[in-house]
Parts: structure tokens; sequence; C-alpha cells
């Protein structure tokens, strides 16, 4: 059993000047215990609309949730104490400490002093813990609202967006920290709409798109599934050249740089060898083109129109 | 218990709570200070026992039945009419008297209230404004929780506010008249009457803050709780309720003016038609029915916040 399930989940606003907004359109997900798990999509996907929905503070529409085998909304107070959360922006009182908002936190779940002491020493905060919350910076809000997501000890994390707004040393603080909960055998459930920022620090990954699922699996699964449509990177004496002969054989390719990008799985590769060869052109260099999660994400949506 | 505790450390870590009690502190030492400065000199021995004579005969009358009409009042003795409405206070002469506290604690309650009403705005929509109920939810989601240990911390800081405020009242205005004016000339039942009074304001007070709380949560945000609130004091108790008599009958403040001085109030129809329905012509509001009234209000608010609270989306 998954720590999150997710079976048909449906949420829509109602808009203002008439209408309806759909946000979730039938979403499935299975999120397996432990290590990190990647919730893409580009922004508007209705990533955090699914977590809100998660968390109770959403009605869904339609669908079931089930959180650490409890039922959403109904039975979520039974394992919210195992669940720490970021929603979009970690939300604190701004004129209060840091240690303030944690106390405040900390007491409803009778949660003590030490643990307090230990968050903000993990998320490096011990100094500035006693500071007012609005003269901190973006980045130390945002591992403030971790602190306050570890207080529970969870074995569930869901951050939304963690690293939004962060410099890029904030960025890999954030990134580590997230890796090395992972590693605790906790479950990091990180949605982000940056693809290749979360590539770096999660093994599963669902990649969703106007409220629905796209494809999902491990990181190394899913980029082979488009990895096998991305092609091969050639280098050869003369480019155009190169590309005239392999489209005389039916094979097509374009020049980019000093190098040839081929439409052809990196299986197939020999044949390109040979029919160069055949005419007298060397290959210096033919390996297969590298893809992230956002070329999958591309290469996925492309015909549905999905893509942003 | 621990959702309690960390609502009370929440409120009491909000500004608005310090300032409210230091500002109200402040204003008393002041008010009292120039109230000290500008009453005349203690009045003698003699003049106090004249006053005495003068409030026991104007009492014999009441009793009598000489003064009042009490099919008329909406009391049931005349005992009960006379003892509010024949004071001895009324009739000893200027200057600071201890006798005038209870006068005093009843004059400033709309003040008091007030501030127990914005108290409860405030408190009740800090985490709306801040956006941090969505953390809250995340800690606990069941919200009637949330709400039900939001309202018990409101009122009890309100009460506590309120008492402290008036005790602070006491102190100050005691201090005042040592230095200038008389303890003599107090009536009997004086201590009694004066902890009723500081305790109907305080109950009164305490229920203003959940009617705050309530605009509050309706609203969302701390502005809309403060707004509502005193939008219905200018919109319906000073405007709608001259302009529909019938209204009069149930509106908060008269109902909280009645239930702090525990005296029955004649509303009158300032414009009454040629031939007054029943709900048209003047009514004797009683301590009883303004404490229903109170009570119904508050009851109809917290139902409506609380279900609104529940079934309302937190994006």
């Amino acid at each position: 059993m998954g720590v999150i399930e997710l079976e048909g989940l449906r949420k829509d606003f109602r808009r203002l000047r008439g209408g309806r907004t759909i946000a979730v359109a039938g979403l499935d997900l299975d999120v397996p215990e432990g290590g990190v798990f990647g919730f893409l999509g580009p922004n508007g996907a209705g990533k955090t609309t699914t977590i809100r929905c998660l968390l109770g503070l959403v009605r869904p529409g339609g669908g079931r949730v089930h959180l650490l085998g409890a039922e959403v909304p109904g039975a979520l107070a039974t394992t919210i104490a195992k669940v720490g959360s970021i929603v979009e922006q970690p939300l604190l009182f701004p004129r209060l400490s840091g240690r303030r908002n944690l106390e405040i936190l900390a007491r409803i779940h009778g949660v003590g002093a030490l643990a307090i002491d230990a968050v903000v020493e993990r998320v490096g905060l011990a100094e500035r813990q006693g500071d007012m919350v609005k003269t901190y910076s973006l980045g130390m809000k945002q591992r403030l609202g971790i602190a306050a997501a570890l207080l529970k000890d969870p074995s569930l994390l869901i951050l939304d967006e963690p690293a939004n707004g962060l410099d890029p040393a904030g960025i890999v603080q954030v990134r580590e920290l997230i890796r090395s909960l992972g590693a605790e055998g906790r479950t990091v459930f990180v949605s982000s709409h940056i693809l290749a920022e979360v590539q770096q620090v999660a093994d599963q990954v669902a990649i969703i798109a106007r409220g629905r699922l796209i494809t999902s699996g491990s990181v190394r699964e899913v980029l082979a599934s488009a990895g096998s449509n991305a092609g091969m990177m050639a280098k050869v004496p003369e480019p155009t050249a190169a590309v005239l002969l392999l489209s005389e054989r039916g094979i097509r390719a374009q020049v980019q740089g000093d190098a040839i990008r081929v439409e052809v799985a990196p299986q197939d590769g020999a044949r390109i060898t040979e029919i160069l060869a055949e005419r007298g052109v060397f290959l210096s260099e033919l390996r297969p083109v590298a893809v992230d999660l956002e070329t999958v994400f591309l290469e996925l949506t492309k015909d549905e129109g999905l893509a942003p | 218990m621990g959702l309690v505790r960390s609502e009370f450390l929440r409120a009491r870590s909000r500004r608005i709570v310090p300032l409210a009690i230091v500002g109200s502190a402040i204003g008393i030492l002041i008010g009292v200070t120039i109230g000290a400065i500008v009453s005349p000199p203690e009045p003698g021995q003699g003049r106090m026992e004249r006053a005495e004579r003068q409030y026991e005969r104007h009492l014999q009358d009441c009793l009598d039945g000489r003064s009042y009409r009490l099919e008329e009042s909406g009391y049931d003795s005349y005992e009960h009419l006379c003892a509010d409405f024949v004071r001895l206070e009324n009739f000893a002469p200027e200057g600071m008297k201890i006798g005038d506290l209870a006068s005093i604690l009843d004059g400033t309650a709309s003040l008091v209230i007030l501030l127990g009403g914005l108290l409860g705005a405030t408190l009740g929509g800090a985490d709306w404004s801040a956006g941090t109920m969505t953390t809250l939810l995340t800690w606990e989601p069941r919200r009637h929780r949330i709400f039900t240990a939001r309202a018990l911390v409101i009122a009890s800081v309100t009460l506590a506010m309120a008492v402290s405020v008036q005790f602070w009242l006491g102190v100050v205005f005691a201090g005042g008249v040592a230095i200038k004016g008389t303890f003599a000339g107090t009536a009997d039942g004086f201590a009694v009457d004066l902890l009723l009074t500081a305790a109907r304001v305080g109950a009164v007070a305490m229920l203003f803050s959940l009617v705050g709380l309530s605009f509050a949560t309706i609203g969302r945000s701390t502005v809309s709780g403060v707004s509502f609130f005193l939008g219905y004091l200018i919109l319906v108790e000073l405007f709608l309720a001259n302009l529909v008599f019938v209204l009069a009958r149930f509106t908060l403040g008269r109902a909280a003016g009645v239930a702090v001085t525990g005296k029955v109030q004649l509303l009158t129809n300032q414009n009454p038609p040629r031939n007054p329905r029943p709900d048209q012509v003047d009514f004797l509001l009683v301590p009883g029915r303004a404490w229903v009234s109170i009570l119904a209000w508050v009851a109809a608010l917290l139902a409506i916040a609380a279900i609104s609270f529940r079934q309302r989306d937190v994006t």
C-alpha cells in the first residue's frame, strides 16, 4: 500500500464570472513508501490543488484520497501527526520570532523544546531563531517552514515547491536537506514546476499536466521511456553532407552545431555508422541524446496540447 | 488540550493584547488624574449627612409609589425598582466619591465592550490575514476543534482583560479618592453592587469578543471582522434601529446597555404612526430579555461562523 493513494481525484473551482475551472481531472497516483517522490508539472497543472486535497484543505469534487492508509478527509486526523507539510510557501506570523512560531505549532501535538532545538539546528536557523520572521530572507523562511514540517518527526513530508524563490545557494541547501530526509527512510513528496531541479533528488516521479497524470515511475524508467525517442548525436567532419546521406536512406537527421542529431533509437546506432562508413564518412563520436525530465515532459505532451 | 495551550500562546504572543491592556491602563491613569485635578475638594461631613437624608426621603417616596408607577416600570416590586433608580450617589455633593465607582464602571462599560469586540475580531482574524490558517490546519485538520478552542481562548482572554481593566480602574480611582475625595457615603451593598457591575461588564465584553470572532471567521480576515463589527454598530444600531423601531428590541448594543446596568430601559419610538401596531409602541427592555437577546445573537453568529469555517475550502 502506498503512503499516498489517489484514485480518480477531481477538483474544480467556480469562476467569479460563471463557469468552472477544472484543476484536477481524475488523477490517479500511488506514492511508495520511502525516498523522494517528485510530483512535477508546469504552473497551473494542479499540483497545489492536489496537495490541498491530500491535506484536507479543500474538498475533492470526486475520487478517493488515502494518506498513510487513512481516508481523507474523514480519517485525516488519525494520521496528520505523522505528516509534515508546506503548502505553496511556509506561512507563519511575521511579527513573531521563528522560535515562537514553532512553539505555537509544537504545543498542538505536545512537542517539547528539545525537538524545536533539534529542528532549528538541522535547518541552520539556530542563531536566528529568536528574530522576527519578517526579518528573515526567503530562504530562511523556507527553512523555517521545513523546520515546522519536521517538528512532528513525520514519516511523510509533503513539500510544495520548496525551492520557489530561492537563490542558487538556497536551492542547493534545500536540495541537500530533501536528499538527507529521503535517505533517512522518510517519504518526501516534493512538488515542483522546475523538473530539472527535482530530477537531481527524486527516486520516483510523476508528471502531471492540466490535472491529469502524464507518466510516473522511477526517474530512470521515465527518462528511458523518452530517451528511446530522443535520438543520437553524431560528430562527423561534414555534417551537412552526412545529413543528406542519411536522408537518402530514409533516416531523419539535422545539423546541430558541429554535429548532427539523428532520429534513431540508441539500439539502432549501428545503422548510422554503417550507412556513413559505406560512403567514406567516419564518425568521431556517437552518443545517445541526453534527456532530462523537461525533455520528457515536452515529448509526452506535444501531441496532446498539454505543454505550457 | 494541546490546541487550547497553543491558542493561548498564540493570543499571548499577539501585540494587540498587551497593547489593549497597557493602553487602557495609561488611559485610566490619565483620566482619573484629570478628574482628580478638576474635581472640587473633599465634601465636608455636614454635606454628606444632608445628602444621606435627602436620599432616604426620596427612597421612601419611591417605595410608597409616589415617584414611579410600578406597572409601567417593568419591575416586579417597588423594592427592586427603587434600588435601581434612587441611589445615594445621585444626592451626594460634587467631587470624587468612592460611591460613584459602580456608575463609573457602567459609564466606561461601552469602551470595555467595544475593546472586547475588537479583540475577538483581531485574534480571530489573525490567522486568516497572515495566511497561517493553512499551516494550522496541517497540524489539526478538525476544524470544529480549532474553532471551539479559539472561541474558548478568546473569551477567556477578553474576560481576563475586562476584569483587569476594571480592577485597575477601581484601584486608580480609589487612589484619586484617597488624595482628593471621600470614602464616606456609600450605600448598603456597595461592594456587592460593584462586583456585580464588573462581572456584568466582563461577561458582555466576553460575549462581544465572540461576536468579533464570528465576524472575522465569516469574513476570513481581521479587517473584515473589525469592519463587520463596526459596520453593524453604525448601520444597524445607530441607523436602521432608529428607522425601523421593531429592530431596536433585538439589537445587540441596546441589549448590552441593559445587561450591563441590570436596569430596565424604556425604548421609545421617536416616530410612532397614528395607529401603531403592537411592535411599534414603546417597549420596556428588561435585563432578562437583554441577556437572552445577546446570547441568541452570539449563538447564531457562532453557528454561522462554525459552519462557514467547516464547509469552505481553504485556498
